[in-house]
């Protein structure tokens, strides 16, 4: 009889515990090796129509009066200034003004945004260069170590995005103070006349560094991390593929016209003392 | 005795509720989880390089090291090898046209082991924010049909020096590829003549769109204004490739290519437009 009532209470026991431990799978995602699950991306604004405005409203469990979109910032692609950007003996008086770069990354850690944000602006880089470091250009505007802000984009806007996770955006503004004088303003120097091509990568772990090799294979630590170089020696513009970064890459296009060129509409401003 | 049980069941109840929360993640419940975004190739130092593609091609490789996606063209500005891009006059075409290319794009979301967005594509011709009708920025049809679902490939490959590996760090969620090719095998993609419409001379921008729902439709209305609906379920018009439904949840991503087309009567320009029947 003992035995019986000691199988009962052991039964019960496991029951509990089976019970107790049916844990639903829906919405639960296993990451495994996973450090880095979610990818940065770059955003911006589109056209939609009107149709389409009035359907993200009605989709819309908030106050939602547009599609959500972030907001409109210098395109990516082919810049268009409503007068020619000239490479001037001083300063371009046609210059752009400042402009943002909004990207997102969905990667939380107890709640708030995880992974720091970094971009680079390299110019003219050929694509099959592998020193992508010797085009890393306007640092002035974009310093490469400087993660983007996390932004609030408010009440009804991209951050109430429909049927999605709320976009963890971030900014960077360039050129707040100074605008943006892409023919003069590059601390290496004034642009050729000619068209020039301006890629930005961003990333959102720090940029590579080269890692140490033994006898021609990458070493590796007692933890069996891989051994690099220090961290004032990184490849700027590069993303660190083998430490699980992600990337997105974008890019404008634009002319520089000779200041000198009396048929140009160029606006030169006096050099500075 | 009945409490040291009770006690005893509890401890191993809860123990067994115990779930380590390091590797799991609750996800939003929400119908799109994961955004599309288009991979590039990611620029890679010269020592990633030797490491993903040794010179020995049987030597020892660290695919850690190696890129998402296969070289194919770079985005930003497209020039020809030598020459300009020249708007030719009609029927010709521009010698100098450019080969079929790739564009890949990926999307996390995942339904069991398989895929769950399909992804879309549409070419747009030098889309203008500050428009009515996003649409009538489609353009290069003939090498890409406005709307068309991309072709899922699967992640990595050996190819001799150009060596791909799916990423490190997250679940390789699989590619997609969208492949512009003139319907010619032999002809490229002649950028200044073939968009569909007539481009005056001067810069361009191509911008492939992606997204992970089918294009916006709207709902069709009569001229009760009531929406149409058909055994009770609601009718649509017709899509509008460009825009992306955004009100079901829809993401998107862009790529941008842009050129400068030249006008066959500057003196400046070095053109090589076909002859006519040519």
């Amino acid at each position: 009889m003992a035995w019986r009532s000691g199988h009962r209470i052991v039964s019960a026991v496991a029951a509990l515990g089976l019970g107790a431990c049916i844990v639903p799978d829906t919405n639960l995602k296993v990451q495994g090796d996973a450090v880095n699950p979610g990818t940065v991306r770059l955003l911006q604004s589109i056209a939609v129509t009107e149709e389409a405005d009035a359907a993200c409203k009605l989709a819309s469990v908030t106050e939602l009066t547009a599609c959500p979109l972030v907001p409109e910032t210098l395109p990516f692609g082919a810049i268009d200034p409503a007068a020619p950007l000239c490479v001037c003996p001083g300063k371009d008086g046609n210059a752009l003004s400042y402009f943002d770069i909004y990207v997102e990354d969905p990667d939380l850690d107890d709640g708030r945004p995880k992974d720091s944000i970094f971009g680079a602006l390299l110019l003219d880089m050929p694509a099959a260069t592998v020193d992508p470091e010797e085009y890393v250009a306007y640092t002035n505007l974009l310093p490469a170590t400087v993660p983007a802000a996390n932004v609030n984009l408010g009440f009804n806007s991209y951050s109430n995005a429909i049927e999605r996770p709320e976009p963890l955006v971030r900014r960077w503004t360039l050129g707040a103070e100074t605008g943006v004088d892409l023919c003069n303003g590059n601390p290496a120097g004034k642009l050729d006349p000619g068209l020039h091509s301006l890629r930005l990568v961003v990333t959102d772990r720090p940029w590579y560094r080269e890692v140490v090799l033994d006898e021609g294979q990458p070493e590796r630590n007692a933890d069996g991390e891989l051994v690099r170089v220090p961290i004032e020696m990184a490849s700027i513009g590069v993303p660190d593929l083998p430490g699980g970064a992600t990337y997105a890459i974008a890019d404008y296009v634009f002319r520089c016209v000779d200041g000198d060129d009396p048929d140009a509409s160029c606006n030169c401003l006096e050099e500075e003392a | 005795m009945n409490a040291v049980r009770r006690g005893i069941g509890s401890v191993i109840a809860l123990a067994a509720c115990i779930l380590p929360d390091r590797d799991i993640r609750f996800e939003s419940g929400l119908e799109n989880e994961s955004a599309v975004r288009i991979v590039q190739r990611a620029p890679i130092t010269a020592q990633m390089d030797e490491l993903c593609n040794p010179e020995d091609p049987n030597g020892d490789f660290d695919d850690a090291f190696c890129p998402q996606v296969m070289r194919t063209r770079a985005s930003g500005l497209v020039r020809p090898a030598d020459g300009d891009f020249c708007v030719c006059p009609s029927p010709g075409g521009d010698r100098r046209a450019i080969t079929r290319f790739e564009i890949y794009a990926e999307d996390a979301d995942r339904e069991g082991d398989r895929a769950k967005d399909t992804l879309f594509g549409v070419a747009l011709l030098d889309p203008d924010l500050a428009v009515d009708y996003p649409w009538d920025a489609i353009a290069y049809d003939r090498y890409w049909e406005p709307g068309r679902a991309g072709e899922r490939i699967s992640d990595g490959n050996e190819a001799l020096n150009d060596r791909t590996a799916p990423p490190n760090g997250r679940d390789p969620g699989g590619l997609t590829v969208f492949q512009l090719a003139d319907p010619s095998p032999n002809r490229g993609l002649d950028l200044c003549n073939q968009a569909g419409r007539q481009l005056a001379p001067g810069m361009h921008t191509l911008r492939f769109m992606v997204t992970d729902r089918p294009f916006f439709r709207p709902p069709a209305f009569g001229n009760d204004g009531e929406a149409f609906e058909q055994d009770g379920d609601p009718v649509f018009g017709a899509e509008q490739p460009g825009v992306p439904d955004l009100a079901a949840g829809a993401t998107y991503a862009t790529i941008d290519y842009v050129y400068e087309c030249r006008d066959l009567t500057d003196v400046d320009a070095e053109c090589a437009c076909e002859e006519a029947g040519e």
